[in-house]
């Protein structure tokens, strides 16, 4: 082919702007730690980190929720842990009141026991964590039960009105769990058989007024409440463990994500680096061709 | 031939070298210049003369009378010019639509913090986490900063993508007007290069800014050109006539209602112009589809989340209205048809942090955060969007997915049709370019011949000088 010198020229340009760009990919590269920049570099590659990065985002948002609904389930734990030992207690001293050994003294002794557990009780009920009432339902700023001294002795339940309220939270996508237990459970109102507080009053009024048939009928109530609270304490605790589990699951995804992410956008730099020194040299080699070539005289520098 | 007429001979060849030099210069001179096509003086024997009456009763057969000059040649290919031009408009397209699409990436910025699917998981996280302390203001104040973040984020893509639709009508207003100044030109050339034939030259240097001109219409909007046999040329472009003869169909630019007042291009004559290649036709590619498609993208997102918010919204109860559902929005957007670009917090969220209906049930308020927790479902709900089912974040990383794959495919296409034109432009550049070391070897041929006939001219003086001066002076 014939070769002009205007062509050499254009060649030469072509090839030197060609080995820049391909230095400052590398040079970018290297500087930015980044594989690519826009996605058009590597769009699957892009899409895949896209898409991880959005699921590292919601599952942290999971862990923070996570962790604060164990907060709530380790209080609610504890409380009815408490509540299910004073209603053990409660028994036993019923048990110890109801024996005939026992003379009307005693009874009323262990009546006002009875009515300390019962304030105890009351104030389990009330139980705060972060400023939030356990066992309101959703009214969390609602103190829930009030002791109103008689007689007849009651408990008053402030708390939400006649439903059960379940707070939901979540701890992954669609996946709720309900973290509360609602105060009905501790003292209906509607069902003033099933309260605690019911019972340990009708307990203390029957030692202290030494009525054997109502002793016998409270320490009933008093079994049957303590039945639902370990009922309800098995479930917060078999929630507790869920909880824990999901959060240590994704606490563990959660630094594959980052694994992987890192792996789809992080510069290789090992490679990089020696692709951008081999780049380096390719360049230089170019400019010095291009040097020699491009300054070679036409025959005119050879003409006398 | 008498001693006389010898000195013509000479002469003539004096000059034809001189000739040749010169465009041995000319060829020189525009060594660099673009469209320059090789020029060299073709030398012919001048006409023989012979004098029936004397000379061919000796049998001696013609004379030669030197060199003459017999026309200046213009090395040119034309089948090559067609197939470059072909492929300089389809790499020129695709060079203009793959600087778009990586202005577009980089306006949408996604791979960067600042993407819009982190502010669009930022804003469900924010649900979420008002679930978890629903009556918290510091919360609410949260979630709706970072709904504010996200609907600017919104306005921002969609007013940029709209802001380099209208520079891209600049660009494409100004390749108009260059296509209608180049017809003019074209036809002034087509009463130049005729005129020139008819007096039997060759207008080699009008030729070359014919061609040049061919060139810059071919990167602009492809074109057809026909020869015609007394030299003028027929330009056309898609099928339209763009000159005959010294007629020029000019283009018009018009703002197209229908198409958010961008200009339109049509002929004078009132017909619909396309481009069938060249920067026009991806300028126009890159306006009305590259660049609409991510903004219907926008737009549809920007409707759905709306849509799915409000839904939801209206029916969660608030704390400042406790006793029914909010009935408020939680989004705004003012301009049906400009989703992304007009979509907003409502003003009751702007106005009362309490207004965020986070609760599912009546008077409950603060522990009730269900609604929240619904909403922040609302990332992983399967939903309709553009006419496929996924959900929000999938069909905007689609959306980005496509345009990467769209950027990297226009800009494998400019790279590949580079290479073509650059190969072929050398083709081109082989036949007609000028090689300086060749026109060193001709202008010293010729500067050679020069001397020599100087020579021969300075012998004929000698022997002139010889039978004037120094004959018929026998015994003097």
């Amino acid at each position: 082919m014939r070769v002009t010198h205007h062509m050499m020229v254009e060649n030469q340009i072509f090839h030197l702007t060609e080995s820049l760009d391909k230095l400052n990919q590398l040079q970018e590269k290297v500087s930015s730690g980044k594989e690519y920049r826009w996605a058009s570099d590597n769009p699957s590659g892009a899409v895949a980190a896209l898409t991880i990065r959005s699921t590292l985002e919601k599952h942290e948002a999971y862990i923070d929720t996570g962790q604060t609904m164990d907060g709530w389930l380790t209080a609610t734990d504890s409380a009815l842990a408490s509540i299910e030992s004073m209603l053990g207690r409660a028994i036993n001293l019923t048990l110890g009141g109801i024996s005939d050994t026992m003379g009307t003294n005693e009874r009323l002794a262990l009546g006002k026991e009875i009515d300390i557990i019962l304030r105890q009780a009351v104030d389990a009920g009330n139980t705060k964590h972060q400023d939030e009432f356990l066992f309101a339902g959703f009214q969390t700023n609602t103190q829930p039960f009030t002791l109103v001294v008689g007689p007849p002795d009651s408990v008053t339940y402030n708390g939400n009105a006649t439903t059960i309220e379940d707070i939901k939270r979540n701890i992954g996508p669609e996946q709720a769990i309900t973290i509360n237990v609602d105060g009905k459970i501790l003292h209906d109102p509607a069902n003033p058989n099933a309260s605690i507080f019911n019972a340990l009053i009708r307990t203390r009024d029957g030692l202290m007024t030494d009525n054997r048939a109502e002793i016998e009928a409270g320490l009933t109530d008093l079994k049957n409440v303590m039945e639902t609270i370990k009922n309800k304490h098995t479930e917060i605790g078999a929630r507790q463990r869920e909880v824990h589990a999901v959060l240590q699951g994704m606490e563990k995804t959660k630094i594959e994500l980052q694994g992987l992410l890192s792996k789809k956008e992080d510069t290789n730099m090992a490679e990089a680096i020696s692709n951008l020194s081999q780049q380096e040299t390719v360049y230089k080699t170019v400019l010095e061709v291009g040097s020699r070539t491009l300054s070679t005289m036409s025959l005119f520098d050879y003409m006398r | 031939m008498s001693l006389l007429a010898t000195l013509n001979t000479a002469a003539r060849s004096l000059s034809a070298q001189t000739k040749v030099v010169e465009v041995v210069q000319h060829n020189v001179a525009n060594a660099n210049t673009p469209g320059f096509h090789r020029q060299q003086a073709v030398l012919k024997a001048g006409t023989p003369y012979g004098d029936i009456r004397f000379i061919s009763s000796t049998g001696e057969g013609q004379m030669g009378t030197g060199v003459v000059v017999e026309q200046i040649k213009r090395f040119n290919l034309q089948f090559f010019d067609g197939r470059y031009r072909l492929e300089l408009g389809a790499s020129k397209q695709w060079e203009a639509y793959q600087g778009v699409l990586q202005q577009v990436e980089a306006i949408l910025a996604e791979t960067s913090q600042d993407g819009l699917t982190n502010k669009l998981d930022a804003f469900w996280s924010g649900w979420q986490l008002l679930n978890s302390d629903p009556s918290s203001l510091a919360l609410r104040a949260d979630l709706r900063d970072r709904a504010v973040a996200l609907t600017n984020a919104f306005s921002r893509r969609a007013e940029q993508l709209q802001n380099s639709r209208a520079d891209l009508d600049l660009t494409i207003k100004d390749r108009v007007e260059e296509i209608n100044s180049i017809a003019r030109q074209l036809a002034e050339l087509n009463q130049e290069i005729p005129r020139v034939r008819a007096l039997d030259n060759e207008p080699n240097d009008l030729l070359d800014e014919r061609d040049r001109l061919l060139d810059r219409l071919s990167e602009i909007s492809g074109q057809q050109a026909f020869d015609q046999e007394n030299g003028e040329n027929i330009v056309s472009i898609g099928g339209h006539a763009l000159v005959i003869g010294t007629q020029t169909f000019e283009l018009v630019t018009t703002p197209d209602a229908l198409n958010e007042n961008l200009l339109r291009i049509d002929w004078a004559d009132g017909q619909p112009f396309t481009a069938t290649t060249g920067e026009l036709r991806g300028y126009l590619d890159a306006r009305d589809q590259a660049i609409t498609d991510q903004l219907d993208g926008l737009n549809q997102l920007a409707q759905v989340l709306n849509d799915q918010v409000n839904a939801l919204h209206q029916i969660g109860y608030n704390m400042a209205t406790p006793g029914a559902p909010s009935g408020m929005d939680f989004f705004t957007i003012d301009d049906a048809t400009h989703q992304a670009l007009t979509i907003h917090i409502s003003d009751d969220i702007k106005n009362d942090l309490e207004n965020i209906a986070a609760a599912e049930t009546a008077n409950s308020a603060p522990g009730d955060g269900n609604m929240a927790r619904q909403i922040s479902d609302l990332q992983v709900a399967q939903l309709i969007i553009g006419g496929d089912t996924t959900t929000m974040n999938g069909f905007y990383t689609g959306k980005i997915g496509t345009l990467a794959l769209e950027t990297q495919r226009a800009e494998r296409n400019f790279k590949n049709l580079e290479t073509i034109v650059r190969s072929l432009s050398n083709q081109r550049e082989a036949v007609n370019g000028v090689n300086l070391d060749e026109e060193a070897i001709n202008l010293m041929q010729s500067q050679k011949a020069y001397n020599a006939a100087a020579r021969v001219l300075t012998a004929i003086d000698e022997m002139i000088d010889r039978i004037i001066n120094s004959t018929g002076r026998v015994g003097i």
